[in-house]
């Protein structure tokens, strides 16, 4: 499930939540404001609100902080630009936010306290005392005149009383007169037709003064509005029997007066309620300053990381994107986040990615026919039997087959990148190899063809020329094939040719020769005398013997030059070669002979005869090199093998005499190469043309141990080219 | 059972402890604390004439000395007395059958140096020469009527609640508004609470 959407619905949630509260608030305090008394039990919840707001966004952005210092610190890709976009924002928000703040609280402070001002507070209480000296003067007058009219109330009887009030009351103005008994009773009045005050309580300390004979003067504010001056004298009576009286009048302040006292009562109160209120206010204005504040800060902050995040969220998938491309995953795809600049970019990213999907693709394919074309050239390389080597301007081995390998005994690809110089170690053949090259390369010529001879006995056609493209020169290919086994053969055929000819140039006087000699001797046997019948007899006896010398040469040298007649049949080869042993080991008692044969092979396809030539020859040989010896030794053995071409059959045979002289070693089976005084050289040259005429191969070299050994290879399976020989014989 | 007016309590207090931070800040706490600490309503008593449940309380009003001065600087200051008449319910929430309140407000009048106490509802006022007869006047409730027969359901249960409570008084919404956060004028008693007779 894709997580983008869940977080952005979970973010609107959020928001709509934000939005649902403050509208919840200012439906309170809309409620409030109509009806304040409601407002009471409405304002700990506005406030609590309020709290409960700023708590909420302090957590989220603890919250968020915490995530963004997280990623910061783990240099998780984006978090440092979303760092910086929020420092910014932050700043832009913050910055204005505590200036109008200061500014505000500043501001506010300075606007209540100047409606508190001294000269405020000062007029304030003179207009109070002014009102009250203006008052007072009134009192004082409307008291005054109540004590003179008691006065005068005390000589008068009671009958008179009524008149004498009500004419006063008149005459003054008051609203009531009254003569008031000792305990409070009424004993005249005077009333104006309104209501009267009669009845009501009258005011303990009215009461407490007009006992102790004093006059009372008070000013009360009325319910209905107004005021009323109450004034109260004791009418002094000389009566015997005691009777105490007091006149109480009521007198109506003046409207006018009435009014200004309202209005400097008002003011007062109102001023003295605003005084009483100023640090409150203050207080409830930066306390209401302050929760906005944070409100709005946490807010900005809140939607500043928000907005970052949104607005980096693309550059973070670009730079992952981008990651993954230069780890070679072109199959990146980034959401598109908008259709803004942000989403040009993305989409141009995207563009750019599948052109490099393509080209990725089209380079990798390029890369794999590259690579089918390398190994096929590899296969068509390794299936030469032509040596084959590369080698870069820097005289560096680039490429070797597997016939290089063979023909210079190294293991050619295993060294490719080395230098030249560097590889005289791997094998003398390489190293003689190399250094003919370097000496030509080095003098320049890059286009040559030559027979290279290697040590001890190779010989190579090596041809070089160079490796260049449109960018120029390259390299340099080195093609060479071992020829030592085609010089062999062109030797072998010339050696035959000059004993075809030796043969028959020399048999044909031998017979004429012998001839006559036999002649000479029978025509003058018993015609000479005793001493020169000695001689004659003597040197024709010589010419004869020399002249069967000579026909056992030319019979050897017919024998080597004697063009192929095979008679192949199927033979059991242990079989022959203890037959040939048996044979010798009758004849001759010079040295042991033992033969182990091998019971796991099988018959091979021979010339009876001529393998049988084959086995004298080499056990003729041994027995020579043996001869004299006490402990003399030979061990004929066959062994069943496989080689490159299939199985093959082994004859070994082995003696421990004085072994082959080294310098002969090269050319032991080249004609007319021996070390024997009275031998024709012509012995294993002969084997070894029996043996290459059954497609074999024949080696000898010196034992360790002392002693020499001879190993003659032949296949037993019918070579191709042996049975089509035989098919056109037949 | 819990009544509605101990939940009102127990919600008040939840309120107040989670203000507490607040109003720990707000100027004058300390005093208001002191004054609220003395009020009180001192006894109280319902008694029932012709149908209508009359309410007799006496409550006392204590003002410290700066609500003191405030008052002589021209401030209104109301004395209320809160009643809620509750009918007892099982297994649930009390329901509120009566709620009002007896709001008298005490001001003093500078130009004529007298104490003025002035019923809201009837507008008829009292005037007095010392604050403390003006105190006492305002915390004397007599034959109130509250509640009368008919709202009554015979076959259930009734308590009464009743709580003193000081209040800025004379003041515009828009100044109430203002500093309705910071007013530690505004205090109230415990509830004073006992069952309705019948």
């Amino acid at each position: 499930m894709d997580i983008a959407p869940v977080r952005r619905w979970r973010s609107y949630g959020t928001i709509a939540f934000a939005a649902l509260l403050g509208l919840a608030v200012l439906a309170l305090l809309a409620r409030s404001v109509e009806n304040s008394s409601q407002f009471s039990r409405w304002q700990p919840w506005v406030l609590l609100v309020n709290i409960v707001g700023v708590i909420v966004l302090f957590v989220l952005l603890t919250r968020k902080i915490w995530q963004l210092v997280r990623d910061y610190r783990n240099h998780v890709p984006g978090s440092r630009l979303t760092a910086r976009t929020v420092s910014i924002f932050g700043a832009l928000v913050i910055v204005p936010l505590l200036l109008v703040y200061l500014f505000s609280l500043e501001f506010l402070n300075r606007g209540i306290d100047s409606w508190f001002r001294v000269e405020v507070k000062q007029g304030l209480g003179d207009a109070l005392v002014l009102s009250r000296s203006a008052l007072d003067l009134r009192m004082r007058e409307q008291g005054r005149r109540t004590e003179e009219f008691a006065a005068v109330l005390a000589e008068m009887p009671d009958s008179d009383l009524a008149y004498a009030l009500d004419v006063e009351r008149r005459t003054s103005g008051a609203l009531e007169m009254l003569v008031v008994g000792r305990n409070g009773e009424v004993l005249a009045a005077s009333i104006e037709a309104r209501e009267s005050l009669v009845g009501t309580e009258l005011p303990q300390e009215l009461l407490m003064q007009v006992r102790d004979n004093r006059p009372y003067t008070s000013l009360e504010p009325l319910d209905i509005g107004g005021y009323l001056i109450t004034t109260a004298a004791p009418i002094q009576e000389g009566a015997p029997d005691g009777r105490r009286r007091f006149l109480l009048a009521r007198y109506d302040l003046p409207r006018q007066l009435a009014e200004l006292t309202d209005a400097v009562q008002h003011a007062y109160s109102q001023y003295g309620e605003l005084a009483t209120l100023r640090e409150p206010l203050k207080y409830s204005f930066r306390l209401t300053l302050t929760l906005v504040l944070l409100l709005a800060m946490l807010s900005a902050i809140y939607l500043a990381i928000q907005s970052a995040q949104r607005l980096t969220r693309p550059v973070q998938d670009l730079i992952q994107g981008t990651r993954a491309v230069g780890k070679g995953d072109f199959a990146t795809k980034l959401p598109l986040p908008s259709r803004d600049e942000m989403g040009f970019l993305v989409q141009s990213f995207n563009d750019m990615t599948k052109r490099l999907r393509r080209a990725s693709d089209e380079a990798t394919r390029s890369r794999q026919l590259v690579e089918l074309e390398r190994e096929r050239l590899a296969v068509i390389l390794a299936g030469l039997s032509t040596g084959v080597l590369v080698i870069d301007t820097s005289l560096r081995l680039r490429i070797g087959n597997a016939a290089a390998d063979t023909i210079l005994g190294a293991p050619i690809s295993s060294l490719e990148g080395q230098d030249l110089t560097q590889v005289a170690d791997t094998s003398p053949r390489l190293a003689e190899f190399s250094s003919q090259l370097l000496e030509r390369l080095s003098a320049g010529e890059t286009t040559w063809q030559e027979e290279i001879p290697l040590p001890p006995d190779r010989v190579l056609r090596v041809a070089c020329a160079p490796l260049a493209d449109a960018a120029g020169e390259r390299g340099y290919v080195i093609v060479f094939d071992d020829i030592t086994s085609l010089l062999h053969a062109q030797r072998a055929a010339a050696w035959g040719e000059v004993a075809r000819r030796l043969a028959h140039e020399i048999r044909n006087p031998l017979t004429p020769i012998q001839l006559a000699a036999e002649r000479l001797r029978r025509r003058l046997q018993g015609k000479l005398g005793a001493e020169d019948s000695s001689i004659l007899e003597r040197a024709t006896h010589t010419i004869v013997q020399q002249v069967e010398a000579l026909k056992s040469m030319v019979n050897a040298f017919s024998e080597y030059a004697r063009a192929p007649e095979l008679k192949l049949t199927f033979l059991d080869l242990n079989a022959t070669v203890r037959e040939v042993v048996e044979l010798y080991r009758a004849q001759e008692a010079v040295a042991m002979i033992t033969v182990t044969t091998d019971s796991s092979l099988p018959q091979i396809y021979a010339d009876s005869g001529r393998l049988r030539q084959v086995l004298n020859n080499l056990l003729a040989n041994a027995l020579e090199a043996v001869d004299g010896m006490p402990d003399g030794a030979v061990d004929v053995s066959t062994l069943r093998s496989s080689g490159p071409k299939g199985d093959i059959a082994v004859i070994m045979v082995t003696d421990n005499g004085h072994g082959f002289q080294k310098e002969m070693l090269a050319r032991v089976f080249d004609p007319y190469v021996t070390s024997k005084p009275r031998g024709t050289g012509l012995g294993l040259a002969i084997v070894k043309k029996i043996a290459e005429e059954h497609g074999g191969t024949i080696a000898a070299d010196n034992r360790p141990e002392g002693g020499a050994y001879v190993r003659v290879e032949l296949p037993v399976a019918v070579p191709r080219e042996m049975a089509q020989s035989q098919r056109e014989l037949a | 059972m819990m009544s509605g007016v101990t939940q009102r309590t127990l919600g008040a207090a939840a309120l107040s402890a989670m203000l507490a931070l607040l109003v720990a800040l707000c100027p004058g706490s300390a005093a208001a604390a002191a004054m609220n600490d003395r009020l009180a309503v001192q006894a109280a008593y319902v008694n029932v004439r012709g149908g209508v449940f009359e309410l007799n309380a006496r409550a006392t009003y204590p003002l410290n000395d700066d609500i003191r001065t405030a008052l002589t600087d021209g401030v209104t200051v109301n004395v209320e007395l809160q009643t809620v008449v509750s009918r007892q319910r099982r297994f649930w929430f009390d329901n509120t059958l009566v709620d009002v309140t007896l709001r008298r407000e005490l001001s003093w009048h500078a130009v004529s140096e007298r104490y003025i106490l002035r019923e809201v509802g009837t507008g008829m006022q009292q005037v007095f020469t010392t604050l403390d007869q003006a105190l006492i006047a305002g915390g004397e409730v007599d034959a109130w009527p509250v509640v009368v027969e008919p709202q009554l359901d015979p076959d259930s249960t009734y308590t009464i609640s009743v709580r003193a409570g000081v209040r800025r008084g004379r003041m515009s919404d828009a100044l109430r508004a203002l500093i309705f956060w910071s007013d530690s004028w505004n205090r109230s008693s415990e509830w004073y609470t006992w069952t309705l007779p019948r």
